[in-house]
């Protein structure tokens, strides 16, 4: 009898006990002993010309080793990075720490290196810098307002970053089209907020000299490249470490100064040093995310059918790029999402404005195409009279189709051919699951008994690309006592990756779970890799752990049949041991291999290195509906009921991918109706922390209804597509929809930016009655 | 500014005594961390709001962030580490009945915030240990969690507790 | 988020507190639950060279009907043991209903009532508690006698008028009563909250979530919804906060009033 596999299986996670017994070693919890600590001096002003800056009464307070300013800094020192320009880019990089001129109220201006993190904030607070204010520009309208001042001079513009699509004729279609649909989409600013905020730390390895970095980073590899790049120094001289995170959801997959200056404060003063935000500091200093105006038009026959599409975002990136520019456009050019939608244009530009810099977030740039385009659905099923989910299925590419090439390309974004799945059927079983057959009644019934309050349901359906290239390595050895050691590029940030990859181990080599350790993000023993992100770890990682074993299984039955002194023919594998196929004697174990090897002097042959290329992305896909109430009275909008029908391939973990969409949702949740990162007219930030930031809570979790599909990714052995983001990707726009179908497709939800709040929902409503009262119809 | 000079702390955390000398200044959470060892303490905002440094001083859930040092002078603190103390005997692995619901119920992702709601939700269970569900959200209101979206941990502490129907 | 230097005294009597807060001024602070305090310092934003904690004087936590028949509240009370006080809960279930409501369980556990109403924050729920139920103020100050301070009066100064011992609530008035709030998210600071006690002459309302409570004389004589509606907009003419919800605030406080005096009534009934 075979042992049963652990892949697809609801397998307990291997990283709760260290976690639940508060032994996760956390970045906070690996800072040496004797490390000097850095508190960053940050501008209080969202745009204006230092001065002067005068630190020498700060220099000799208690327990100050240095203070460093960009003046200070190493000549040549480079800037941020930014992955992804193409050649019509203007350079707005974001520099280690401002020299001359400030672009957002929380960016660096200098560095102070103490004792202890009170002394490091004593020095700091007395740091005195003389600026001259400009006008600060905080939004992307006012950024292209030809009376607004440029924040980078010289380049005469604060356009920065364009990219077009263009598939078929749109104009021809909307020439003949019976209905034209626009829609503004006003998305506000948003943050990740993991729970653990940013930290690292610098330290010089002893002997070598070689730097070590340890961060919380999502993407320690490219870390090191651009840190050899930024430095000046053979990549070979650094080192980079990501311990497990608290949470990243994108926060993380970005470059930081800080990253920067720990290491070259730890090299000059040659003690570590250590850095780690507060929350106050985070909600200025980490990257932000969504803030986007998109303008969408769509052609529709009379008979529904969507003909084309015309799209354009405007992205607010504040005050430089973070470290991926493309976000906004990579997902308005996936705006037709799982929508047929044969003729296609879409613009995406970006705009630098006097705020922290746009990073991605949980969906990068879909969860607001999916807003626009499921708005647009909603507005022309009205103007037909088309019932919502009917004008949906009508559209959605039929599951004969796939796989489907939009014709969507340009430098650095993934081919978009939709590979794998059944659109309606997913979209069939959400119906069923939020009860829409039923929901009319429901309805009435409700809002009979509560006369201020009326119930609404939403409908969105979301791709995304997923399972991301090019490539992911792994290694895998056996260790002397027999157990199997992986070691993957990727971050542990609560995805439970340690969990998925020791299943997908544990079964290609036919071994105990237990029998596996993972390790993980250390580039000492894998340089080179892209990081965790895109929803890529379970499928592209746990891909590359089922190469690796196979390759280890290749090794080590060649290894077994060299010792036992056998044709290799006469020898195979099975259930972790060499056997003869004869069947003749005792299978050899691993730990007897191991043990025989090392006798042997060959114990280094019981390893492989492998990198699995990723031959194209992966498309999950999911169909989402939300039911919630508003109270007309209070404008206060509660989430009854969510469900969910995903399909991210095969299923690794069940229990882990379930964790992934409930999670992805209420995020979703949070970034609707609660959550705004918000600035005064000065631009200073308002958001102080989690008071001026409401996060969902346990109060706030809908009931929820989740299903799966699982059809299997042709572009991975394990079928598997992404999940991580999901969740996210589909719920502004159900949530949108919901609150639309309860108050009135009329009311203009996302004509301006901001979360749905109490305060938005009453002033919209005021707003009609007031229009209304005078005579205007709705 | 001089002259504030040091207080001498001296507790018991998790059944081990410490004592030190620190500036009044000095956090709980802060010297709980630094001068204990107890890394079970996260810090999470450092203003209350998120619970992830939440402690059991003499018994009751302190938020750890928002005591000084010297207030817990003479106390006895126990952290997730210390669980037991709290909850029911522990497993082989040193897990205790809460810890082995969460796990059961996919209760934490990057467990950041899960020490601070297990001391908690223990002496919360503790004072009530037949819970409604209303009840449970309303305990856990003052803790945030950002990965799970808070539904596996209302079915965490029903399992742990046994409790009863809204 | 480090708090500047200070010095730390721990008294053990009352006298030793005045001795060390002389003249008050924002050199000291009086540390009680902290739970506002503790932030402030770490944010920096109060730098006092002194903190006196006051948290180890015997007896300063007591919560006692003294007398008179009023409830009296020590200064070291913790939040969540005044919200489940058989006392409280039985002849001042308002202080409790809007206690449920204030921070989170472990917040209430540390935080005072005193503390809480000195400090007076953005969304102070018990600020409108102690308006509507004409609490007092137990104020010491050194070289004089305690003194009584009116809700009204002590809610505009705060904890700078001295030594604040306790907090004491007038006997009970036996009727329905409420306290409802609207926040950003459900759990989340108090945006607007109404509190609202029946008695012999009728209800007595008053609103929190602007810069300070307010009690809302003129709509505690409303009969309708449309007068409540114009009463509304008289108490709180011109009232308004640091924040951006003012005028979510003026324009759901009918609704909200009205809420709560529906609550109110259906528990006189």
């Amino acid at each position: 009898m075979t042992r049963p596999l652990r892949f697809g299986t609801r397998t307990p996670r291997r990283e709760d006990p260290d976690l639940l017994r508060g032994e996760g070693k956390f970045l906070a919890d690996l800072i040496p002993q004797g490390a000097l600590w850095l508190t960053v001096v940050r501008s209080t002003d969202a745009h204006a010309i230092i001065l002067g800056l005068d630190a020498e009464a700060a220099k000799a307070m208690p327990g100050v080793a240095a203070i460093v300013t960009a003046a200070d800094l190493p000549a040549g020192l480079g800037h941020l990075p930014c992955v992804d320009l193409i050649d019509t880019s203007l350079p707005v990089f974001h520099p280690v720490l401002a020299g001359e001129r400030i672009r957002y109220a929380g960016q660096p201006i200098a560095a102070v290196v103490a004792s202890t993190p009170a002394q490091a904030e004593d020095a700091a607070a007395a740091v005195i810098v003389a600026t001259r204010k400009l006008a600060p520009v905080l939004s992307a309208a006012d950024a292209l307002r030809p009376e607004s001042p440029w924040l980078y001079p010289e380049l005469g513009t604060n356009a920065v970053h364009v990219t077009r699509q263009l598939v078929g004729d749109p104009d021809a279609a909307f020439s003949v089209a019976a209905l034209v649909v626009e829609e503004t989409v006003a998305v506000h600013r948003v943050g990740a907020a993991p729970m653990e905020m940013r930290g690292c730390f610098g330290e010089v390895e002893p002997g070598s000299g070689r730097l070590v970095l340890t961060s919380t980073t999502q993407i320690p590899q490219s870390v090191r490249a651009h840190l050899a790049e930024i430095l000046t120094r053979p990549a070979e001289s650094i080192l980079v470490r990501a311990p497990r995170l608290g949470g990243g959801f994108g926060l993380k997959e970005a470059m930081y100064p800080e990253e920067v200056l720990v290491l070259l404060l730890a090299e000059r003063l040659g003690r570590p040093v250590a850095f780690l935000e507060d929350r106050r500091e985070h909600f200025r200093s980490a990257v932000q995310a969504r803030e986007e105006t998109i303008r969408i038009r769509a052609a529709f026959a009379v008979d529904g059918t969507a003909t084309a599409v015309d799209v354009a975002c405007l992205a607010d990136i504040g005050g430089a790029y973070g470290l991926v520019a493309n976000a906004p456009g990579a997902a308005i050019a996936n705006a037709r999402g799982g929508y047929v939608m044969p003729n296609f244009r879409s613009v995406a530009t970006s705009v630098v404005t006097n705020k922290p810099p746009l990073n991605v977030y949980r969906g990068a740039g879909h969860p607001q195409a999916v807003l626009a385009m499921e708005r647009v659905m909603d507005k022309a099923a009205t103007a037909l009279g088309i019932d919502r989910a009917a004008i949906r299925r009508h559209n959605l590419i039929p599951a004969w189709m796939l796989p489907l090439d939009r014709g969507i390309s340009y430098s650095g974004l993934p081919r978009q051919i939709l590979d794998s799945g059944d659109y309606v059927h997913a979209f069939d079983m959400t119906l069923e699951a939020i009860g829409y057959a039923a929901f009319p009644a429901r309805k009435a019934a409700f809002e009979a008994a509560h006369p201020r309050r009326k119930l609404g349901l939403g409908l969105s359906f979301m791709v995304e690309m997923t399972a991301v290239g090019p490539d992911e390595p792994a290694e895998i050895e056996v260790l002397p006592d027999g157990r199997v050691r992986l070691h993957a590029a990727l971050t542990a940030m609560g995805q439970g990756i340690e969990t998925v990859l020791g299943q997908v181990v544990a079964d290609t080599l036919g071994i105990d779970l237990d029998a596996v350790e993972i390790s993980l993000a250390d580039t000492d023993r894998i340089p080179f890799a892209v990081g965790t992100y895109a929803s890529r770890g379970g499928a592209v990682g746990g891909s590359a752990a089922a190469k690796a074993g196979k390759a280890l299984i290749e090794v080590a039955t060649d290894l077994g049949a060299d010792l036992l002194g056998v044709d290799r023919s006469a020898v195979e594998w099975s259930e972790g041991a060499i056997v003869r196929r004869d069947g003749t004697n005792e299978p050899l174990p691993l730990v007897e291999l191991a043990r025989l090897a090392a006798s042997a002097g060959r114990a280094d042959a019981l390893r492989a290195s492998v990198r699995f290329a990723v031959p194209d992305t992966s498309f999950a896909y999911g169909a989402h509906a939300a039911i919630v109430e508003v109270d007309t009275g209070t404008g206060v909008v509660t989430v009854l009921d969510y469900a969910v029908t995903h399909d991210c391939g095969r299923l690794g973990n069940p229990m882990i991918v379930d964790g992934q969409i409930v999670g992805g949702v209420t995020q979703g949740i949070g970034a609707t109706l609660y959550e705004e990162i918000a600035f005064d007219a000065a631009g200073r930030p308002l958001t102080q922390g989690f008071f001026d930031y409401p996060i969902p809570v346990a109060a706030t979790a809908p009931r929820f209804h989740l299903l799966h599909l699982e059809t299997p990714s042709p572009h991975n052995p394990l079928g598997m597509k992404g999940a991580g983001e999901a969740g996210f990707t589909g719920t502004p726009a159900a949530i949108t929809n919901a609150v639309a179908d309860a108050l009135g497709q009329d009311l203009p939800l996302t004509r301006d930016p901001g979360p749905l709040s109490p305060a938005r929902i009453r002033a919209l409503l005021r707003e009609r009655e007031v229009a209304q009262a005078a005579g205007f119809s709705a | 500014m001089t002259g504030v000079g040091t207080n001498r702390v001296a507790i018991i955390v998790d059944g081990r005594a410490v004592a030190a000398d620190v500036e009044p200044r000095t956090l709980l959470a802060d010297f709980l961390r630094d001068t204990c060892g107890a890394v079970a303490v996260h810090i999470g905002c450092g203003e209350g709001t998120c619970g992830a440094c939440t402690v059991a001083l003499d018994g009751i859930a302190v938020r750890s962030c928002l005591m000084l040092a010297v207030q817990a002078d003479g106390g006895t603190i126990v952290t997730a580490a210390g669980l037991a103390a709290l909850d029911g005997p522990p497993d082989a692995q040193n897990l205790t009945p809460l810890q082995l619901a969460f796990r059961a119920h996919h209760a934490l992702q990057c467990g950041f915030c899960t020490p601070g709601i297990l001391v908690a939700t223990a002496l919360f269970l503790r004072a009530n240990p037949h819970p409604t569900r209303a009840e449970i959200v309303d305990h856990l209101s003052g803790h945030l969690c950002r990965c799970t979206g808070n539904v596996p941990i209302i079915a965490a502490i029903e399992a742990a507790a046994g409790a009863t129907a809204p | 988020m480090k708090p500047a230097p200070f010095a730390y005294e721990r008294p053990s009597d009352v006298a030793g507190v005045l001795a060390l807060l002389g003249d008050g001024g924002p050199q000291k602070a009086i540390l009680a639950g902290g739970q506002s305090l503790v932030l402030a310092l770490a944010r920096r934003a109060r730098t006092p060279e002194l903190v006196i904690d006051i948290n180890r004087i015997a007896g300063l936590d007591a919560i006692t009907v003294d007398g008179e028949g009023c409830l009296v509240i020590g200064a070291t009370a913790r939040l969540e043991e005044v919200r489940v006080h058989p006392a409280v809960r039985s002849g001042w279930p308002l202080i409790a209903e809007a206690l449920g409501l204030v921070a989170n369980p472990v917040v209430r556990r540390r935080g005072t009532l005193v503390g809480n109403l000195s400090n007076n924050g953005p969304g102070c729920e018990m600020a409108a508690v102690a308006l509507v139920l004409d609490a007092e103020f137990v104020v010491e100050r050194l070289g004089s006698d305690p003194s009584r301070v009116p809700s009204a009066i002590f809610l505009t100064l705060g904890g700078t008028v001295g030594f604040v011992t306790a907090v004491r609530f007038p006997p009970p008035s036996p009727g329905g009563f409420a306290f409802v709030e609207l926040s950003r998210r459900p759990q989340h600071v108090c945006t607007l909250g109404a509190a609202v006690q029946l008695g012999p002459a009728g209800p007595v309302i008053a609103l929190a979530g602007f810069a300070t409570a307010i009690r809302c004389t003129a709509a505690e004589h409303a009969s309708t919804p449309e007068a409540l509606r114009a009463a509304l907009a008289a108490d709180l003419a011109g009232a308004g906060s640091a924040d951006t919800l003012d005028e979510y605030r003026h324009d759901v406080a009918a609704v909200l009033v009205g809420d709560a005096l529906a609550v109110a009534r259906s528990r006189a009934a």
